[in-house]
């Protein structure tokens, strides 16, 4: 409401009906709008009743004098602000210092010159709509602070209060009107790990007299911590004092959590909580451009649906059909866990890999730090088999299944969205040649997966099928020539496909985890052989086992072996084991504790394929180790390749300087046998003694060679 | 009936004279009536104040005439209202009735001299 659009309202208050008529008249001659009253108690009537913007009061009256009026209106709620002109006579000076002790705003003498009077009114009028916008804003002004948790403060550096708004009472827990001497109550309220820095800053403003601004935290009273923006700066007071430090703290905590709730909508689907498509092609693309500087990388993505979701949605409602997309997400990520401990890689090591929901019931996995394109395709079927368990919805009993497509990098495309894309279509097709099944994009990885798949299944049976053979080579104590024990090796004898390469089968035993029973039957077969040969009367043969890094971060591998010993009661010290150096490097916390359970049970360890992986030699000094084996490719390269001699050289000097013994693989002539010995090699390895045998000939072959030893000892 | 001849002051007629409005009757006429009534009333209700001793009412009445008078000009009759205002204010009841016994012959006078100007205004 604008006082401009409507004329002012005068209320004039006088016993004098001349007066009043004249008054009037030249109030309404300026366009005011006048009421009139003939005393004080009329007056107070109309004051309540009806809008009056001013008054014009007579002092003497009968009933109710101009004063007792004026304080009475004063005292009403809508009287508070309204100016109220006295009309004393010329020389009264008493009246008039009684009228502004009632509270008058100003006061004219009689007889009035209504010229003049007009003028006094308007003025009067502006000067108290100003007043009246003045306090607006200020009630707007520490209202929007409210509003923006804004506070302010100010603080005379000689020795003044600090004075401060409710909001820095409030942000400071002190209550209304407490006087504080300086700000260090507000500095004090600062989080710890913030302080020094605000100290620093509000010191340096100080000093120079100049401003500073920073973000921190506040601890408040009821122990929130509130996140802050402050700014302050110190300056000379506008009145010619002294210094001022003057500043505003405004409370940004609830800003920060929409800003975080802003980012959570902008970068992940609100139903299940997953990265949404802009995440999923930032994501996408940070892990090829990781996966760019790394060789042989490759990161799988699939493209993955519900099949018949729209049919499933109608017919459950928008409500269960969130809950299934919920469900169906939490599905793909538990697979995605599994992997990690499927494969015995710490879950950090895959920390790329994510699922993302880009809409409706589209989602989209990304499997980083694949070892080979099709290894993906455990994943898929693991989250297609996942996604295919029955699940319950609003009381009904569903079976889902989905399908996906495959697209893998670097073969099927080099960027985020040349991989969607062509995951999306792999799944297409997919579709067409039938649901709740996978595809890749290229169709020599659908083949070679396919292959794999086979050989999984394959690699599954052949446990029940007893298709292991457990294969012995011996190592021979060079100086003496004696036959010091043997390495365990398996092999995988298939019906059709014949003798199968560890090489080929390995890795994927490790990937699909069956790597643990086979691990657990080769532990148990070397210890049955150990003991068929002490009952043989062979006497005691060590034999090493090569154990995988699963089996290692397992966490029972002592246990394991101890009681495989103990189930063919078979000392400990004649079961050997043989570990990758990569693994070693892994996670040095539980490494040592593993290598000291090992060594307690009386188990030596040696390092396999020494000089091959990536070599910290501080873990050599570290771990408690019987010894190194140099790996074969370098042995059987020795006399052929001059670098590969100096490897092996520098292999047996490392180990001798740290007392540890060295087996070197694949010896295969004396000239080799010669160089090593040369060298100071203590064991060898090889085709030059004998290939790996299984445990019968392998039997046969020790006292045949400890006879001919004894013969060739004896001549 | 005595009387003492009074001027009205030409700058109050002024005041009022600025206020007429073009085309309105006479504010002038308008306002010298509701002088003459209400002074009229005024005098009588001082006489009778002054009889029975009130000083407050008379204060209150002399105030009054006085400013009802100086609104229209009447200036010696405002004057000798003040002065038994004064008196009033003074609670001197002595004063009061010795400075009224001059009103009389000011008020029949301004009468006189409002009836001079209503003439004056009609023609």
């Amino acid at each position: 409401m604008g006082l401009e659009s409507q004329a002012p309202v005068v209320l004039v208050v006088d016993d004098d009906m001349a007066a009043r008529l004249m008054t009037r008249i030249a109030l309404e001659d300026v366009g005011f709008e006048v009421l009139e009253a003939d005393d004080g108690v009329p007056a107070l009537e109309l004051f309540r009743s009806a809008r009056v913007d001013a008054v014009l009061l007579d002092v003497m009256m009968i009933d109710m004098d101009g004063f007792a009026t004026c304080a009475a209106m004063r005292r009403l709620p809508q009287g508070a602000h309204i100016p109220i002109m006295m009309m004393t006579g010329l020389d009264d000076t008493a009246s008039i210092n009684a009228a502004y002790d009632a509270g008058a705003t100003d006061f004219i003498t009689k007889p009035i010159n209504y010229e003049i009077l007009m003028h006094r009114v308007r003025y009067m009028l502006r000067s108290a709509r100003n007043a009246d916008e003045l306090r607006r804003s200020e009630a707007r002004l520490e209202k929007a602070q409210a509003m923006a948790k804004l506070g302010h403060f100010n603080w005379a550096m000689e020795g003044g209060e600090f004075e401060c708004s409710a909001e820095v009472e409030r942000l400071l827990g002190i209550g209304n009107g407490a006087v504080l001497a300086s700000y260090a109550p507000l500095v004090e309220r600062v989080h710890p790990d913030d302080r020094g820095g605000v100290e620093t800053q509000l010191g340096d403003a100080l000093a120079r007299r100049g401003a500073f601004q920073a973000g921190c935290r506040l601890q408040l009273p009821d122990g929130a911590t509130a996140h802050v923006h402050l700014e302050a700066a110190c300056a000379p007071a506008g009145d010619g004092g002294g210094l001022v430090l003057s500043g505003v703290v405004q409370d940004v905590t609830e800003r920060r959590r929409l800003e975080g709730l802003a980012h959570k909508l902008a970068y992940y689907d609100t139903v299940t909580g997953l990265p949404n498509r802009t995440t999923l092609r930032r994501d996408l693309g940070a892990a090829l451009a990781r996966a760019a500087g790394i060789e042989g990388s490759v990161v799988a993505v699939f493209s993955l649906d519900i099949d018949n979701f729209k049919r499933v949605n109608d017919t459950l409602g928008r409500e269960n059909g969130d809950r299934l997309l919920k469900t169906v997400a939490e599905r793909l990520q538990a697979s995605l866990r599994r992997r990690d401990s499927t494969f015995g890689v710490k879950p950090d090591a895959r920390a790329g890999d994510f699922v993302a929901r880009t809409g409706g019931d589209e989602f989209y996995v990304v499997l980083t730090q694949c070892r080979s394109a099709e290894e993906s395709a455990v994943v898929a079927r693991r989250m297609l088999a996942a996604i295919a368990q029955p699940m319950t919805l609003g009381g009904e009993d569903l079976v889902l299944s989905a399908t996906a497509g495959i697209s893998v990098y670097p073969v099927d495309g080099m960027t985020a969205d040349q991989l969607i894309e062509r995951a999306d279509a792999a799944r297409n097709h997919a579709k067409d040649e039938g649901r709740g099944r996978y595809e890749y994009y290229t169709s020599a990885i659908n083949a070679r997966a396919f292959e794999r798949l086979s050989m999984e299944n394959n690699l599954r049976k052949a446990l029940q099928l007893a298709q292991f053979e457990l294969y012995f080579q011996p190592k021979i104590e060079i100086a003496t020539g004696r036959c010091a024990g043997a390495e365990a090796m398996v092999r995988w004898r298939h019906p059709e496909l014949g003798l199968v390469s560890p090489t080929a089968f390995i890795p994927i035993a490790e990937e699909t985890g069956l790597i643990v029973p086979l691990g657990e039957w080769i532990v148990s077969e070397t210890c049955r052989a150990i003991a068929t040969w002490r009952n043989q009367g062979l006497g005691d043969v060590r034999i090493a086992v090569n154990i995988s890094a699963m089996q290692f971060e397992s966490g029972n591998l002592p246990e394991l072996l101890a009681a495989a010993l103990a189930t063919a009661q078979v000392p400990a010290d004649l079961l050997e084991v043989e570990l990758t150096e990569s693994l070693l490097l892994n996670d040095t916390e539980q490494s040592v504790a593993v290598l000291a359970d090992l060594r307690a049970l009386g188990i030596d360890v040696w390092i396999d394929d020494f000089g091959t992986g990536y070599s910290s030699l501080s873990y050599l000094r570290r771990f408690p180790i019987a010894g190194l084996k140099i790996d074969q490719a370098f042995v059987r390269e020795m006399d052929s390749n001059a670098s590969d001699a100096a490897i092996v050289g520098a292999v047996i000097a490392l180990a001798r300087s740290l007392n540890l013994a060295v087996v070197a693989e694949g010896v295969e002539s004396p000239l080799h046998l010669g160089a090593l010995a040369a060298q100071g090699c203590d064991y060898a390895q090889g085709y030059l003694y004998s290939r790996p045998l299984p445990v019968g000939e392998f039997g046969r072959w020790l006292s045949e060679y400890r006879c001919q030893g004894a013969l060739a000892r004896a001549g | 009936m005595e009387y003492v001849d009074i001027t009205l002051d030409q700058e109050a007629l002024g005041g009022l004279r600025a206020l007429q409005a073009p085309g309105q009757p006479s504010l002038l006429l308008r306002v010298m009536d509701l002088f003459e009534t209400s002074a009229a009333k005024l005098m009588a209700e001082l006489d009778q104040h002054l009889a029975s001793g009130d000083i407050e009412a008379i204060t209150r009445a002399a105030h009054t005439l006085k400013s009802s008078s100086a609104n229209i000009g009447a200036t010696q009759l405002a004057e000798q209202a003040k002065a038994v205002e004064m008196c009033g204010r003074a609670q001197d009841l002595a004063g009061c009735r010795s400075e009224a016994g001059r009103l009389k012959g000011l008020f029949e006078g301004t009468l006189v001299a409002v009836a001079a100007l209503r003439a004056q205004e009609a023609g």
